[in-house]
């Protein structure tokens, strides 16, 4: 039986975009997509527009046509809510541009109306206030886009915004068209170009507004556009939802499917036609978790239309359509049609992007399908190497920057590439983390998958170094507003942080993010040994293909002793342990999550750790492992009773540290059920053997004791108190039981 | 001791000063509210328009001049929860289109449905229980400001549909003990608002809400119609059931309830349908179960759907249980004679309303009928 291939079977990496919720004591964190990544074919910086985008497009525009500061522009254009709006703009933020203020204040007039008249509440009556300051608006703003030397886009597009609130659609378009020459900054037509898709929906002209839509993104937009198509071609309601697809999944898959196939019959060559195809491929293959609902025969049938679309597109555009064709054969794991249609798109005439997201699907395919062998390495050496190229080539220190600087690296969660280089960086950590390490996973090579995804995960970081990337700043939510608003952080961010100063610079009530990785989830389910021989090479010198896996990747000499004594801990090897904590510095403890949620005051040698605190100490992990030690050491004490209560009390401290003190030997302890399987540390199942060891410990224990004092005291710790008072009621023990306990002196009295 | 005496009365009236003052205070204010120049309400025979496109068929029409009707009450919009419109969670719903005119001497009563969901949600002002918003962001609308946006919205629905003659809007929520307080503030300051616009205010009341006190409006409209409990395959008939009127209005006196009330009259049917083991499915607009291929009338007096059928939207499946509930003119009259016993007959103005305008359910009745209900 077919399955549709999810990539879930190479290795518990693979299911990362399934389960994006908040984990292990991370903090924010970045979770590029790993399969759409590879499939966008545009390859632009743009990637749909987000309000925070606009916004900061926005303020950068006005700042250029104002010659004023970030901050002063930032509150004269969103600040329109505060009453004394005018004054502040008059006498502080735009002092003497009486032509900027006086489009904001047309701006806010126009808002005000438009936010009146899209009220749920509002109920229109021909000539009433709102609709006559639009109509107001319009006109004005209409001769002003032809006449304003600096603001004349701006007042086109406050010109349409009145149009179209108005809902007077054609004349919108036809405004449009007068001005569309003239409108020549790529952010207000990406603030004008939607508006003017809806007109033409408006219109029942869903094919004009179709590819606008697909273009920005809007794929609710989109679809209704393709059910106006579909009423065109009259197609009724009733046969639109029934083909065979009125279960759950069905509809939507239906509905994308249906997109697909008027597109590829509408407009086949529309213009900007690779972002279209992007679009309408990663709504279906993944970029959301809308793909779930897609069948096998939804892809084989979007495949039939894409073909179709191939076959009447004109030679340009054709090989854009087998590469659709490729990417659909692909989803449903019939990778040498796939293999074959990148062919066909090859001897189409392409762009030197389209033939590298052609070698990049080609290698994807490869390393999913080869066996791992010689030839294998020597392939993932030498495609490494190609996309760290292209990562290099492509990254621009200045842009990186920007979008760091806004979003912040950790904080940073969507899918979809910032830009080129960004898309290069998924791109490697697709094929090296998701792919590669995969099959590497099935041959249990873990020292090859830790150095290939410390480099893939890190290599961006590397190369943004120095960019200021860390949490650059903070976006608050205004519940009065209803906006999101940037606080001053700005200060703060000015110091360039590396990574190791990162995580020693955290918050100290916040999470970090290091513990959020994937180098972290690898590293923490794989044995100590195997760890080891990873910091010994990690301290090494390197030369060739292995140089250029050490670049930039996670070397901090703590994070790794720290992860190593834990591992120790885990597989009770506690002076090993205990002499691998003593090199973790305090300064690096104090920033581990797990230090700073204060599970390092539980004691792991009381029978009620939750219960019995102690002292607040960063060193807990090292203290514990000496004492363990200690413990060890007297199991060949002369004194028979002290061998006893030392291997009582270790199999105690074993119990503890897998249970209420897990923070010994995990960095998490209640993950959801589906994190389980990401988390999964199947191949250190450590807490059973714990378990196990300490109880038959405790066993031993308890049968070695010679002195019955001291074993009625250690029955008592343990709370074994029925067995004092039944078997060593002679005691002085049993006799402080039964002092200072009415059940057991009750107890006494009835036997 | 008898020259104190004048003095002790004097006291005794200083005394008492305050509480006659206090009295009269409630006197002339109870006064005012009642009989103020805005509330003009007459006697007049009155219906309901509650469907959501106002387009009369020429029955319906020619039902209006037959029976000289002088007031309808239109339900203009709903007023739902929606939460997916925060920070505006409480928005219209289901406004009334209209595809013809009222003809001018009609006087139209704009009606609004209140979900008791809305009330539920009312803006925190009002919540004596802060922490009910925990889960969420406070809403930051107030009560003035929902006010404001209905009596706007209702102006520019007449406005814009040219209704004229508007002397009251009337207020319609299954209000229950714990949206009560929203409710009746809710009702204050509405009342406050529209009385300086030249408005009265009225307010449905439902049975079950007699027993609480009347709602600071002008005056009220009793409901007597879905006096039962619909989803209980045990009752007999949930539009309308005199035993469940008397229930409710035994104790009571109109005169001493607060407000003068008006009465609604059920003229509609329905079918309520089960499934085979008597659990609750659904209404079917249907009341015509006569043919015998498909029903069939069972011991209890429901029906049972013997082949799969439709109904407008509705799936009759075969097996399933049908109760057929109409408002018979007969229990109309009985539950009239015992509302009529309870009547405040020095109330004037006391209206009897229709519930409400449908050409193919008022086809029921005869003339006379009708006369009769109206009487």
């Amino acid at each position: 039986m077919k399955k549709l291939k999810l990539y879930t079977s190479n290795i518990v990496l693979g299911l990362m975009m399934f389960f994006s919720q908040a984990l292990a004591c991370g903090g924010g964190w970045y979770w590029p997509d790993y399969r759409m990544s590879i499939y966008r074919v545009d390859g632009s910086s743009k990637t749909g527009l987000s309000k925070e985008e606009l916004r900061e497009r926005n303020i950068c525009l006005w700042m250029k046509q104002t010659h004023r500061s970030y901050n002063d522009i930032n509150a004269a254009v969103y600040g329109a809510q505060r009453t004394d709006y005018e004054q502040m703009l008059e006498e502080r933020y735009l002092k003497g541009d009486t032509a900027a203020i006086k489009l904001l204040l047309l701006a806010r007039k126009c808002e005000t109306a438009r936010a009146q008249i899209s009220s749920p509440w509002y109920y229109g009556v021909i000539g009433d206030e709102p609709q006559t300051v639009l109509a107001d608006i319009a006109s004005e703003s209409a001769a002003l886009a032809r006449t304003s030397e600096v603001f004349h886009e701006r007042y086109a597009l406050q010109s349409i915004r009145a149009l179209f609130a108005l809902r007077q659609y054609a004349e919108c378009i036809t405004f449009w068209n007068e001005v569309d020459n003239t409108v020549k900054e790529p952010l207000i037509r990406d603030l004008v170009l939607p508006y003017i898709a809806g007109c033409y929906y408006h219109l029942h002209q869903p094919e004009m507004a179709m590819p606008i839509f697909i273009h920005y993104g809007d794929m609710e937009s989109v679809k209704l556009c393709a059910k106006m198509l579909d009423q065109k071609e009259e197609m009724d309601s009733d046969n639109f939802e029934d083909c065979s697809r009125n279960d759950n999944h069905g509809w939507s898959s239906y509905h994308m499917i249906n997109i697909l196939r008027l597109t590829a019959e509408y407009c086949p060559d529309v213009p900007d036609l690779s972002r279209c195809i992007s679009r309408l491929i990663e709504s279906m293959r993944g970029d959301t978790y809308e793909q779930y609902y897609y069948r096998w025969d939804d892809y084989d049938e979007a495949r039939v239309y894409v073909l179709d679309a191939a076959k009447r597109a004109s030679l340009s555009n054709r090989g854009l359509w087998y590469y659709a064709a490729a990417i659909l054969s692909d989803a449903i794991s019939e990778e040498n049609k796939a293999l074959d249609y990148l062919k066909e798109a090859k001897n189409c005439p392409i762009s030197r992007k389209m033939a590298d997201y052609i070698r990049l699907l080609e290698m994807d395919i490869f390393f999913r399908t080869a066996t791992v062998n010689q030839s294998f390495l020597t392939k993932l050496e030498k495609e490494i190497r190609w996309i760290d190229q292209k990562l290099y080539n492509s990254f621009d220190h200045e842009s990186i920057s920007g979008y760091v600087w806004k979003f912040g690296y950790w904080g940073f969660n969507d899918a979809k590439p910032r830009d080129e280089s960004d898309f290069w960086n998924m791109a490697l950590r697709r094929v090296v983390i998701s792919d590669i390490c995969g099959r590497l996973d099935q041959k249990q090579d873990y020292l090859r998958m830790l150095q290939l995804t410390n480099f893939a995960e890190n290599r961006y970081l590397h190369l943004c170094d120095g960019a200021n990337i860390w949490e650059r700043r903070y976006w608050n939510f205004n519940s009065v507003t209803g906006e999101y608003e940037r606080t001053d952080a700005l200060d703060k961010t000015n110091t360039c942080f590396d990574y190791t100063q990162y995580v020693r610079n955290s918050d100290p009530k916040e999470w970090n993010g290091i513990y959020r990785t994937e180098l972290f989830i690898l590293a923490d389910s794989i044995p100590a040994d195997i760890l080891k021989l990873y910091i010994n090479w990690l301290q090494q010198d390197h030369s060739g293909f292995e140089k250029l896996l050490y670049y930039g990747c996670n070397n901090d000499k703590d994070f790794w002793n720290e992860m190593l004594g834990t591992h120790y801990l885990r597989e009770r090897r506690y002076v090993e342990a205990e002499k691998t904590l003593s090199l973790v510095s305090t300064d690096f403890l104090r920033c581990t999550n797990i230090y700073k949620d204060g599970y390092f005051t539980r004691d792991p040698f009381s029978i009620d750790p939750r219960n019995t605190r102690i002292d607040d100490d960063v060193r807990y992990k090292y203290n514990f492992a000496h004492r363990m030690s200690q413990l060890k050491n007297n199991f060949t004490h002369n004194d028979i009773n002290i061998r006893a209560e030392s291997m009582l009390y270790f199999s105690l401290g074993m119990k503890n540290s897998v249970e209420d003190c897990w923070a010994l030997t995990s960095y998490y302890k209640y993950i959801g059920e589906e994190a389980r399987v990401r988390y999964s540390l199947g191949k250190i199942n450590y807490y059973d053997q714990i378990q196990l060891e300490s109880e038959m410990l405790e066993k031993n224990g308890f049968e070695l004791f010679s002195d019955r004092e001291r074993k009625a005291k250690a029955l008592i710790t343990f709370s074994h108190r029925l067995e004092v008072m039944r078997d060593y009621p002679e005691t002085q023990a049993a006799m402080f039981l039964q002092r200072h306990c009415d059940i057991w002196k009750d107890y006494v009295s009835q036997h | 001791m008898s020259n104190i005496r004048p003095y002790l009365y004097l006291l005794l009236f200083l005394l008492i000063l305050p509480v006659i003052m206090f009295a009269g205070h409630s006197i002339v204010e109870t006064c005012c509210r009642q009989s103020s120049a805005f509330a003009h309400h007459e006697s007049a025979k009155s219906i309901y328009w509650w469907k959501t496109v106002y387009d009369p068929d020429s029955l319906e029409l020619a039902f209006l001049q037959e029976h000289n009707i002088k007031r309808v009450y239109v339900r203009y919009f709903d007023v739902i929860y929606d939460p997916a419109n925060r920070p505006e969670p409480i928005v219209p719903n289901a406004t009334l289109q209209f595809r013809q005119s009222f003809p001018e001497d009609m006087e139209i009563v704009p009606t609004i449905y209140i979900t008791n969901e809305a009330m539920a949600s009312w803006p925190e002002e009002l919540r004596e229980d802060e922490s009910y918003y925990d889960w969420g962001p406070k809403p930051f609308k107030s009560t003035e400001y929902y006010v404001d946006q209905i009596i706007y919205r209702i102006k520019a629905m007449n406005i814009r549909n040219k209704v004229i003659n508007v002397r009251e809007i009337q207020v319609d929520c299954d209000w229950t003990r714990t949206t009560r307080p929203m409710f009746f503030h809710f009702c204050e300051e509405l009342g406050k608002k529209l009385h300086k616009e030249g408005l009265a205010l009225s307010s449905t009341i439902r049975l079950h809400q007699l027993k609480d006190d009347a709602p600071p409006v002008d005056r009220g409209v009793l409901m007597c119609y879905n006096t039962g409990a619909l989803r209980n395959v045990t009752t007999k008939n949930s539009i309308l059931h005199a035993d469940d009127v008397y229930a409710h209005i035994k104790s009571i006196d109109f005169k001493d309830y607060g407000i003068p009330l008006d009465v609604a009259y059920p003229t509609f049917g329905w079918s309520v349908m089960y499934s085979p083991d008597k659990k609750y499915i659904g209404l079917v607009k249907t009341t015509d179960l006569s043919d015998t291929d498909y029903f069939e009338l069972q011991e209890d007096g429901t029906y049972k759907v013997l082949k799969d059928c439709t109904s407008g939207h509705s799936i009759l499946n075969a097996g399933n249980f049908l109760r057929l509930e109409k408002s018979e003119f007969t229990t109309i009259s009985q539950v009239k004679s015992q509302i009529d016993l309870k009547r405040d007959l020095k109330d004037k103005e006391f209206s009897t309303i229709l519930y409400h305008l449908d050409s193919k359910n008022l086809n029921k009745y005869s003339n006379e009928e009708i006369e009769a209900i109206y009487k």
